[in-house]
């Protein structure tokens, strides 16, 4: 169980990072958005995007402030930081490389 | 947006309630909305929920990871460990108290032992280089003396070998008399020779000290004061320097004091340079200086054994006469600090492999209490097992409590050992030097603390692994049978009880060893009455006596005074006590008797005495007569010495003691008889009892006695008066009565013959009664240890016994059983424990008198002790089982 979480946790930085980057929302509206823009592809354990954000919130990527919600109900909002989209970028950038090294590793086979 | 402050790290612990709450109401948020969502997808508001709570994973691991990440988890979860270790501990007081007790004693007792060993071997003195300070001794077995002194002489020319020693210097101790304006007093000198403060390394604290220069003949005489004396005599005023003391009747200068905490040899108060004449350096054999030089770097113990018999060899050339060839003379070389230990090491050592033994069984106890406490705990493991906690976070948790327990432990031995080292510093019975001031140190403390880790560790590890091996679902199932790992576990726990009781054994055997030798000894008979006898010696200043006649005066009116007062049975004065340590042995021939080359040399103890002495120890008298009258001082100033014929020179008379007779004049008379010993020839005039002299378990020592006013010598001598009364009371009578005759002689060293005695067994009873404390100890943490495993098997097998009554045994069957089980454990540790014992006796040998340690009563009752202590132990649970009702047992589980 634990393995996977690790090897989903950059991942799913990344994912939340690009999310948030599109426009703050709170907890919920990030897993519905990649639910949506993934075609339900990936169906992250809802409950694991929090400890997902309190890291990255750690990390100065993103930041927190609570506030009202379309329906009037209290939630905490999350923003994107400078430093998390130069961070987004950079990494955006390695996994571009990454999986063109493994699409031409392939495609020799 | 308003932009609240950051989390930062560590919020999660600081601010836990606000942290929690706000996570709760963000994670809320979000299972409403789903619910909705689902709710418009067309769901019911219980399914939509359903699938909402689904979606979302495990709501409390995704807290738990959410404070992972904020917060300083590890601490909150050692304290969260510790607090419920803690809770855990309080809720079984038996098992908490046991176990703290077991721990705080075996560690306090292993503190105040380190201490001790600490103590003795390792930092004797505050010196620089200690360890390079070496002690060089006379060994000279034909006239069996060992590790003696040396000769001013010797010393002298030891210390020109700078080849092997940096610097060297020779000492010996002296009792001077101060006369001082208002009182007379008894100091302790140490009189030096050579660069002895540069040895130590020493400052004054106040003055200077005297090197080389002022030992040369004709200078003026100087001293150097200790720190203590220093405040005694003159309350500490600086003035004292340039100010003179009187010592012997003769004046010395004050030069300088020293520091507090520098004080060789101990117990000197004043240090003065010693007057070498020419003389002194050719007497060769007038052995009273003790070498110590420190050792050049690079010089091994081979090496300077090497060099001290080439230094010897060049003595025995150039002084023939003074190193006949029968002496056997050589030198001996050792470090200081086992010189100091002396014959302390061995018992030291004992103790310490008796303290491990202890601390063994208590770690065996415990292990065992854990083990069966982890089985009574398994559902509660089960039940944490299947809500998702690790192996890991099992094991950590019981070596956390573990650890607590041990902290507790450790705090508990701490203070113990503290207050044990200061009884055991105050030991009356042990007078040894280097005991006097013990105290825990730095060293202790570390030593302690790591055995404290290493306890908790090794306890807290054995239980942890085997109770984070149980499958939840044996434990859930409730399995009749008893999922207790049965036969493996058992069998452990058997096997530390026969380990416990096996090395109890051995420790029983020890101390009952030393018992039954300590008691063979105290009942030896030293050869003469000590009860109601009270010693004390006497100093005179000689400038008031200085010749023997007059000094014979002295003590005959002191004598005489002391016969007058009524109580006083009989009063007399000798020249070396029996067990005050002074002793002096010489060679001696037998007028008549030539001594054929391949006899051993014979030599005896010389003791001189004056009034009462026989009557007043009790020595009896075997044949002849006592000194008395006629045996007059020699009037030698008539005679021509140089022409006279050996066997016309005037004779003294001397009494020899039985051991004497037996060995040199066995069956025949010696009363008539002729030897020349030390001083003129003496005509034996009588033999008496023969006496122990320092160690009772050794056979008494040919021994001379001489009579006062015949032969004398410049040492106090000690009064022996025979009386009902007190020692106090004898001292005062005796001290008003010298004031009378000669106020400036001083009584000191005041003690009943008994207490000498008492001493010289010290050490012994010291060893012994640790030893059987330990011995008691271990048996106590063994019965704990057998109690608790067989208590535990009992609980186990209950459906097992259950079954059996229903089938028809009889409740004493089943006791009987149970009592058969503990003993068979206790035969087979009896059996490990003997063997064991058998093969580490001789660590022991330097205790052991009289008794063989394969004594078979020794053995018996050891083992008997052991059994009927095991059965006591085992009888309770034995009865429980006996009682157990069928149908109960088997309802249960």
């Amino acid at each position: 169980m634990e393995e996977r979480t690790d090897l989903l946790q950059g991942t799913l930085d990344m994912l939340i990072l690009k999310t948030v980057a599109l426009g703050p929302t709170h907890g919920w509206g990030i897993s519905q958005r990649i639910q949506q823009i993934s075609r339900d592809v990936l169906r992250v354990q809802q409950g694991s995007l929090y400890p997902a954000l309190q890291r990255l919130e750690r990390q100065g990527w993103i930041e927190a402030s609570w506030g009202t919600s379309e329906n009037n109900r209290r939630a905490k909002f999350y923003e994107i930081t400078d430093v998390g989209r130069r961070r987004l970028a950079e990494e955006t950038e390695s996994w571009e490389r990454l999986s063109a090294a493994v699409a031409r590793i392939l495609q020799t086979a | 947006m308003i932009s609240t402050r950051r989390f930062t790290r560590g919020r999660a612990v600081v601010d836990r309630e606000g942290f929690a709450k706000e996570l709760d109401e963000e994670m809320r948020f979000h299972l409403e909305m789903e619910t909705a969502a689902n709710i418009e997808k067309g769901m019911s508001p219980d399914e939509a929920r359903r699938e909402a709570l689904l979606a979302f994973g495990g709501l409390d691991r995704a807290k738990e990871e959410c404070r992972d990440e904020n917060g300083l988890r590890w601490l909150e979860i050692l304290v969260k460990d510790v607090r419920y270790g803690a809770r855990l501990l309080a809720r079984s007081p038996g098992f908490t108290i046991a176990a703290v007790l077991t721990l705080a004693l075996s560690i306090g007792a292993n503190t105040a032992i380190f201490s001790f060993v600490n103590a003795v071997l390792l930092r004797p003195l505050a010196v620089a280089g200690l360890d390079r300070l070496v002690v060089v001794y006379d060994e000279l077995p034909g006239l069996n003396l060992k590790k003696a002194p040396m000769s001013a002489g010797e010393a002298a020319d030891l210390s020109q070998r700078s080849d092997l020693f940096e610097v060297a210097a020779a000492y010996r101790e002296a009792d001077l008399t101060l006369n001082g304006t208002d009182e007379t007093r008894r100091v302790e000198v140490t009189v030096t020779m050579g660069r002895f403060f540069d040895l130590l390394n020493a400052r004054p604290q106040l003055g200077r000290l005297y090197g080389l220069e002022e030992s040369q003949e004709g200078r003026g005489q100087v001293v150097v004061l200790s720190d203590a004396f220093w405040r005694s005599v003159a309350g500490g005023d600086r003035n004292i320097i340039g100010s003179t003391l009187d010592l012997n009747g003769k004046r010395y200068e004050v030069i300088g004091v020293l520091p507090p905490e520098l004080g060789f040899p101990k117990q000197t108060q004043v240090w003065m340079p010693a007057l070498v004449t020419s003389d002194a350096l050719q007497a060769r054999m007038r052995l009273d200086m003790s070498f110590v030089g420190r050792l050049r770097p690079g010089i091994a113990p081979e090496q300077l054994s090497e060099q001290l018999g080439v230094e010897a060899s060049r003595w025995h050339e150039r002084f023939p006469d003074g190193y006949k060839s029968e002496y056997g003379h050589t030198l001996v070389g050792e470090p200081l600090v086992d010189s100091l230990a002396g014959p302390l090491r061995p018992i030291l050592l004992v103790l310490m492999a008796a303290v491990v033994l202890v601390l063994l069984i208590a770690c065996a106890n415990l292990a065992s209490l854990q083990m069966v406490r982890a089985t009574g705990r398994w559902k509660e493991l089960a039940v944490r097992t299947a809500l998702g906690a690790g192996r890991g976070s099992i094991i950590r948790q019981l070596l956390t409590e573990s650890l607590v327990l041990a902290m507790l432990g450790g705090i508990a031995g701490l203070l113990l050992g503290l207050g044990l080292v200061r009884l055991l510093s105050g030991w009356s019975a042990v007078q040894q030097e280097a005991l006097k001031n013990v105290q825990l140190d730095p060293n202790v403390l570390a030593f302690t603390l790591v055995i404290t880790l290493l306890a908790a560790l090794l306890l807290g590890l054995i239980p942890a692994f085997r109770a984070s091996r149980v499958d939840p679902q044996d434990v859930l199932k409730e399995s009749a049978h008893n999922s207790s790992g049965g036969a493996p576990q058992q069998r452990l726990l058997q096997a530390g009880v026969v380990i416990q009781f096996a090395l109890a054994l051995t420790l029983l055997l020890a101390s009952g060893l030393t018992l039954a030798s300590l008691a063979r000894l105290i009942a030896v008979d030293p050869g003469f009455q000590a009860e109601r006898v009270t010693t004390m010696k006497i100093g005179t200043n000689p400038s008031n006596y200085p010749n023997g006649i007059v000094l014979s005066a002295f003590y005959d009116r002191l004598l005489e005074r002391l016969g007058g007062i009524p109580d006083f049975e009989a009063a007399g004065l000798v020249g070396g006590l029996p067990f005050s340590g002074d002793k002096n042995s010489s060679p001696f021939a037998i007028e008549g008797r030539e001594k054929r080359s391949n006899e051993p040399e014979r030599h005896a103890n010389i003791r001189l005495v004056a009034g009462d002495y026989f009557r007043a120890m009790g020595i009896p008298l075997l044949r002849g007569r006592m000194f008395n009258r006629s045996d007059a001082p020699l009037r030698l100033e008539s005679l021509d010495l140089e022409s006279l014929d050996p066997s016309e020179f005037p004779r003294i008379s001397v009494i020899i003691d039985e051991s004497m007779a037996k060995k040199y004049f066995d069956g025949e008379d010696p009363i008539g008889k002729v030897i020349q010993h030390a001083g003129p020839p003496g005509v034996i005039v009588g033999v008496v009892g023969a006496v122990r002299d320092g160690e009772l378990g050794q056979e008494a020592y040919p021994t001379v006695y001489y009579w006062h006013p015949q032969l004398q010598w410049g040492y106090p001598m000690s009064l022996v008066v025979r009386s009902s009364f007190p020692s106090e009371s004898v001292a005062e009578l005796a001290r008003a009565t010298l004031q009378e005759i000669d106020p400036s002689a001083v009584a000191f060293d005041i003690a009943p013959m008994e207490d000498l005695i008492g001493r010289s067994l010290g050490s012994r009873r010291l060893a012994m009664a640790v030893l059987t404390g330990f011995a008691g100890l271990a048996l106590l943490l063994a019965v704990i240890g057998i109690y608790g495993v067989i208590s535990h098997g009992v609980s186990q097998r209950r459906h097992e016994i259950g079954i059996r009554i229903a089938l028809g045994a009889r409740p004493g069957a089943i006791s009987g059983m149970i009592l058969r089980n503990g003993l068979a454990m206790v035969a087979v540790g009896a059996v490990l424990g003997t063997l064991l014992f058998l093969g580490v006796w001789r660590g022991l040998s330097s205790l052991v008198y009289g008794v063989e340690p394969n004594d078979p009563w020794l053995l018996c009752s050891g083992i008997a002790l052991l059994g009927a202590v095991a059965a006591f132990a085992s009888y309770w649970p034995a009865r429980r089982a006996a009682g157990v009702r069928p149908m109960e047992a088997l309802r249960a589980e």
